[in-house]
C-alpha cells in the first residue's frame, strides 16, 4: 500500500526540475519588477529639469526648435499666408505646426516634400507677381540665421 | 491657470460620461466588473463614443462645441437610464463579485502598489510640465489636432496639400480629435493642457490590466504584472509623446481583455464592448487593421469545434457593429490621396524577402538591448522573461491561452512584412527602431495577460500546488 503511493524517482526528478524552472522564471520576473527604477528615471529626470520654470522656458528645454519657431510665428498676423523658401525637412515639419493657423507653404505646384532627396531638390522660388496673385503676404527663409520679406512689387528672391 | 485645470477636467469628465453611457447601455451584469474597473472602462469607451460623432460633425462642417457635445452626452445618459431602469448609483457603486470578502493587501502587495503609484504619479507630473515636443507628435498628430481645432474636415485644404505629406494625410483621426476636444474645452490651442490625456491612457490601462489579470491569476501576480507594465521604460517614455501608439495600446489591450472574457465565458456584453473598442482601434491608427486581423483570427479559432452556429452569429453581429461604427471613416479615407513616400508604394510585390534574416536579427537584438540609439532604456529584461515564462508554462499550449500566442505571432508577422515592404531598409535609420518600439507596445498588450497566467502557474508549481 505504502509502496504504491510513494512517488517514483522519475516523478520526483520531474517535480524538482519543474520547481527549479519555476524558481528561475519567478526570479527573472522579480528582477524585471525590481528594475522599476530604470523606467521611473525617464519621467523623474524630465520633471526635475522642468520643475519651477515658466511654460516658455520648459518649451525651450524640451523642444528648442519649437520655442524658436513659436516666437517667430507670433510676429505674423494670425491669418497671414507665408511662403517658406529653401526649406529643410526638420524645420519645415515643425514650422507648419508652430505657424498654424497661419498658412505656411513651400511649393507653387503642390509638389510633395517628404524625403531628404525631395527637400534637397527644392527649386520653387516664386516671383512677387505669383506671391501677390496667390495671396501671400510674407516670405521667410531659415537659412543663414533667417530672414523675412514683405511681399511687394519688385521683390526679387534668390 | 486654475480655470485651465477646471476646463481640462471638464473635457475628461465629458469623455468619461460618454463612455459611462455606453458602458451602462451595454453591460447588464455590472457585478462581474470591479468598482474601479467599471470607471476605467469609461475612458477608452468615451474616446470612441466622442471621437466618431466629432468626426461626423467636423465632416459636416461643424466645430466641436462644448455645450452641444456635453449636452448630447448627458442626454444620452438620461435616455439610457430611462430605458434601462437600473439605478445609476447602484450600477456604478456596487461592489464587484470578486471584491466582496477579499482579504486586505499583504506587505508585498502594498510594495507593488507603491511601485505602480510612483510610476503613474511621476508620469502624470511630467506630462503636466512638458508641452508637446516629440517630432512625430508635432509633425503628424499635433498638426492634425491643430487643424481640427481651428478648422473642420469640410473646410480645410489640408488633405489636398502634397507639401504636407510628411504628416501622413491618411492616418486615422481619433487621437487628433481628442486633443482638439481638450483645447476646445480650454478655449484656446494649448499644447500642454491637451497632454492631460497622455497619462490617463496609462492609468486606465493599468487599472484594466490589473482587473483582467485578477480574473485568471492571483491578486499578487496581477499587481506584480501591472507593476511590471507601468515601470517599463519604453512605455513611460512613449506615454509623454503626443503619438497615437499608447492610445492604440490602451484600445487594443482593453479590446482583447473583453474578447478574451468572451472566449472564456461567452458573455455577449464582453463581445459587444470588444467590438466598440475595435472600432476605436481602427480609428486610432492604421495598425488597428493588424489588430483586427489577429484578434479576429483568435475569435474564429476559439469558435472552432464548439456551438459554432450561435457563436458565429454573435461574431457576425459584432463585426457588423464594428463595420457600421468605422464606415464613415472608411468612406472619408478613401477620398484621401496618400502622398506619403513611406507607405504609398507598399504592396506584396515590394517585400524584400532577402532582408528577412537581417530584419529578424535586428528585432532580436532590439528586444534584449538595454538602450536605444538615443540612450533611452527600452525593455529591461521583459522579452527574455516573457519567452522563458511562456516556454516553461503549460498554459501557452492550452486553450484559450494559446490564442494569445496566435495573436502575438500574427501581429508580429504582419508588422515584420510591412517593414520589409517599406522603402527604408530595416535596421537603418532611427525611424525604424522607434517605430518598432512603439508597435511592440501594441503587440505587448495581450501578452501581459499571458505573462500573468504563466507567472501564476509557475508560482503554483513552486508552492507545490500544481
Amino acid at each position: 500500500m505504502l509502496n504504491k503511493t510513494r512517488p517514483g524517482l522519475a516523478s520526483v526528478m520531474i517535480r524538482k526540475t519543474r520547481r527549479g524552472l519555476a524558481a528561475v522564471v519567478l526570479l527573472t520576473f522579480l528582477a524585471q519588477i525590481s528594475l522599476f527604477f530604470i523606467g521611473i528615471m525617464d519621467p523623474y529626470t524630465r520633471a526635475r529639469s522642468l520643475w519651477g520654470k515658466s511654460l516658455e522656458q520648459r518649451r525651450g528645454i524640451v523642444c528648442g526648435v519649437g520655442m524658436t519657431l513659436k516666437q517667430i510665428a507670433d510676429q505674423f498676423p494670425i491669418d497671414s499666408k507665408i511662403y517658406l523658401i529653401h526649406p529643410q525637412a526638420f524645420v519645415h515639419m515643425n514650422a507648419v505646426y508652430s505657424f498654424y493657423p497661419r498658412t505656411l507653404s513651400v511649393t507653387m505646384s503642390n509638389r510633395r516634400y517628404n524625403t531628404d532627396q525631395e527637400y534637397a531638390a527644392w527649386d520653387e522660388v516664386p516671383s512677387w507677381q505669383w506671391l501677390q496673385t496667390n495671396g501671400f503676404s510674407y516670405v521667410l527663409s531659415f537659412q543663414n540665421g533667417g530672414r523675412r520679406w514683405d511681399v511687394r512689387p519688385g521683390l526679387v528672391l534668390e | 491657470m486654475t480655470t485651465d485645470w477646471i476646463q481640462e477636467l471638464l473635457a475628461v469628465f465629458i469623455i468619461l460620461a460618454a463612455g459611462a453611457s455606453v458602458f451602462y447601455l451595454v453591460v447588464r451584469t455590472p457585478e462581474r466588473y470591479g468598482r474601479l474597473e467599471r470607471w476605467a472602462y469609461c475612458y477608452p469607451l468615451g474616446l470612441v463614443a466622442l471621437g466618431i460623432p466629432m468626426f461626423l460633425m467636423s465632416w459636416a462642417g461643424y466645430h466641436p462645441n462644448v455645450p452641444a457635445i456635453g449636452g448630447m452626452t448627458l442626454g444620452a445618459l438620461v435616455v439610457f437610464r430611462l430605458a434601462r431602469k437600473t439605478p445609476l448609483a447602484r450600477f456604478w457603486l456596487m461592489r464587484g463579485e470578486r471584491e466582496t470578502g477579499a482579504p486586505g493587501f499583504t506587505e508585498a502587495e502594498w510594495l507593488l502598489m507603491m511601485i505602480i503609484v510612483a510610476c503613474l504619479g511621476m508620469r502624470l507630473i511630467t506630462s503636466m510640465l512638458a508641452p508637446l515636443n516629440d517630432n512625430d507628435g508635432i509633425a503628424e498628430w499635433g498638426l492634425k489636432a491643430r487643424i481640427l481645432y481651428h478648422d473642420t474636415l469640410r473646410h480645410t485644404d489640408y488633405f489636398q496639400r502634397a507639401d504636407l505629406s510628411f504628416s501622413n494625410h491618411s492616418y486615422p483621426l481619433l487621437w487628433p480629435f481628442m486633443y482638439a476636444w481638450v483645447c476646445t474645452c480650454i478655449g484656446r490651442w494649448d499644447d500642454l493642457g491637451m497632454l492631460i490625456l497622455n497619462p490617463l491612457n496609462l492609468i486606465a490601462f493599468a487599472i484594466l490590466l490589473y482587473y483582467a489579470c485578477c480574473r485568471y491569476a492571483s491578486r499578487t501576480v496581477a499587481l506584480a504584472t501591472t507593476a511590471c507594465m507601468v515601470s517599463l521604460p519604453a512605455l513611460l517614455h512613449y506615454t509623454e509623446c503626443g503619438q497615437a501608439d499608447v492610445p492604440l495600446m490602451l484600445m487594443a489591450g482593453v479590446c482583447f481583455f473583453c474578447l478574451f472574457d468572451w472566449i472564456h465565458t461567452r458573455s455577449t456584453e464582453s463581445l459587444v464592448l470588444s467590438g466598440i473598442l475595435m472600432a476605436g482601434c481602427l480609428f486610432t491608427k492604421h495598425q488597428g487593421m493588424v489588430v483586427l486581423g489577429a484578434y479576429g483570427a483568435a475569435a474564429m479559432a476559439s469558435v472552432y469545434g464548439t456551438k459554432t452556429r450561435k457563436l458565429l452569429g454573435q461574431l457576425a453581429g459584432v463585426s457588423l457593429l464594428v463595420f457600421i461604427l468605422i464606415l464613415p471613416w472608411i468612406i472619408f479615407s478613401r477620398r484621401i490621396i496618400n502622398y506619403s513616400a513611406e507607405t504609398s508604394h507598399v504592396s506584396p510585390a515590394t517585400i524584400r524577402w532577402h532582408d528577412l534574416p537581417a530584419a529578424l536579427g535586428f528585432i532580436a537584438a532590439g528586444s534584449v538591448e538595454w538602450y536605444n540609439s538615443v540612450k533611452l532604456a527600452k525593455w529591461n529584461l521583459l522579452w527574455p522573461v516573457i519567452a522563458l515564462a511562456a516556454c516553461c508554462s503549460k498554459c501557452t499550449r492550452q486553450r484559450p491561452w494559446c490564442y494569445i500566442v496566435l495573436v502575438w505571432g500574427l501581429q508580429s508577422a504582419v508588422i515584420l512584412l510591412l517593414y520589409l515592404a517599406k522603402r527604408e531598409p530595416i535596421g537603418l535609420g532611427l525611424g525604424t527602431e522607434f517605430g518598432l518600439e512603439r508597435e511592440a507596445l501594441v503587440i505587448l498588450a495581450p501578452l501581459w495577460l499571458l505573462l500573468a497566467k504563466c507567472v501564476d502557474e509557475q508560482w503554483r508549481i513552486w508552492k507545490g500546488i500544481l
